[in-house]
């Protein structure tokens, strides 16, 4: 009985069952649905997760790009104006041995006076440098350097004249206004077309270092200014100190104790050709004597 | 318990022992020379690169007035010039063109007098009076 009634409900049933499993999913094409990779888009699609995904792809493109630019960067040659700076100071440090600048100076109170100097003459918040070295090849000389100037003073050249602090100021200023009617720059040129640009996947060229600083050494020891540039020297500091007896006189002094100095010594007598000639500025300057 | 008073006095004598850092301020020059004694003129302990922090010590406070520093760069104490530092880190130029700059291969001589120039360097700003 208990067969028939077995049966009986099976081939009732049956057919249902099979209805069922047709519609209704399995648990296992659930999970196999989850896998499909067309369902997992719809799903992504549906979090904006693939918008985030395509933004950190935006982030990390951006930072290799930034990291390619700074890598970029680090090949970089410096701007015309840091070279010219940075080349000042290699030039100093590679003549330490022959310029001497590191033995032991008195302090000769050159810096405060020449300060006072400047902020008579209404020259201010600039910075100069000076350098006092012990060699008399190179007298004094100034380069421009961070927007102004460092100066260079011989101490042997100094002590032969025995220059008043008044007198070193005025040799300084006459310095300083041949940098400001920039005659460094005429004869050492920074017109390179590789100053601030990268050499990156190129060869560095050094010579730009060595010729710059062999022509540097060339200007400051050997070749000096021209006859023309004097003159304009001497008017643009007649013309500034006149007003001053007191600056005026230290101004003829110093000429007339150089133009001594390079007659009676043999130590300076390349002096002349570099700024030619003390001679011929203290004609400039004193007015003629007239024959009668 | 015997131990007790001395423990409490250890951070005395640990202070007295080290002098105490006033503020960190950082090497402004390409390089700098750090000094026995505060003169340009004294023996050099060791030279500092463009952006190297050093620590102001407590003793500066009786130099500042000179122009320097009593600090300590790594393990050297000793003075630089109070020009030579700033408390903000500025842009050095080993930094800003590396490749350049090391490029310029200079030898150990080249970098103690690159250091030693701006000890030797009087800079001057006139100001409006």
């Amino acid at each position: 009985m208990k067969l028939i009634y077995f049966f009986f409900t099976f081939f009732l049933f049956a057919p249902l069952g099979f209805a069922t499993t047709d519609q209704v999913k399995t648990i296992q094409e659930k999970e196999l649905e989850l896998l499909n990779f067309k369902n997992l888009k719809n799903e992504l699609k549906n979090d904006g997760l693939e918008f985030k995904a395509d933004e950190k792809k935006q982030v990390v493109k951006k930072i290799k790009q930034l990291k390619k630019e700074m890598d970029k960067d680090k090949f970089l040659y410096p701007s015309s104006k840091e070279f010219s700076d940075l080349l000042v100071e290699l030039w100093l440090v590679k003549n330490a041995s022959t310029l001497r600048w590191d033995i032991v100076k008195p302090d000769y109170g050159i810096e405060e006076s020449f300060k006072k100097l400047l902020e008579v003459l209404g020259i201010y918040e600039k910075d100069f440098y000076i350098l006092l070295h012990n060699n008399n090849e190179i007298s004094h000389f100034s380069i421009p350097y961070k927007e102004s100037a460092v100066f260079l003073l011989s101490i042997p050249f100094i002590r032969a004249m025995d220059l008043s602090k008044a007198e070193i100021g005025i040799l300084l200023l006459e310095d300083y206004f041949r940098i400001q009617e920039g005659y460094y720059f005429k004869q050492v040129v920074f017109d390179s077309q590789l100053y601030g640009t990268s050499f990156k996947e190129k060869s560095l060229d050094l010579t730009l270092v060595d010729n710059k600083l062999k022509e540097m050494n060339e200007v400051i020891r050997e070749k000096g200014y021209s006859f023309q540039q004097q003159f304009d020297i001497t008017k643009k500091m007649a013309d500034t100190l006149k007003s001053d007896p007191n600056l005026w006189n230290a101004y003829i002094s110093v000429l007339k104790k150089i133009d001594e100095l390079v007659k009676s010594n043999p130590m300076f007598e390349n002096y002349v050709k570099q700024y030619p000639s003390p001679e011929m500025q203290l004609q400039w300057l004193l007015p003629s004597k007239k024959k009668i | 318990m015997r131990w007790l008073p001395f423990l409490c006095l250890f951070p005395v004598f640990s202070s007295l022992a080290s002098p105490k850092i006033v503020a960190i301020n950082y090497v402004i020059k390409p390089y700098a020379i750090i000094h026995e004694n505060p003169g340009r003129y004294s023996t050099a302990q060791t030279s500092v690169t463009c952006g190297f922090p050093v620590k102001i010590l407590a003793d500066s406070t009786q130099k500042e007035g000179l122009g320097w520093y009593y600090v300590q760069a790594g393990e050297y104490q000793g003075y630089i010039q109070s020009s030579h530092v700033a408390t903000n880190r500025n842009e050095c130029i080993q930094e800003k063109y590396p490749k350049f700059f090391s490029s310029l291969n200079l030898d150990l001589n080249e970098l103690y007098h690159y250091g030693k120039l701006f000890d030797q360097i009087n800079q001057i700003r006139p100001k409006v009076q």
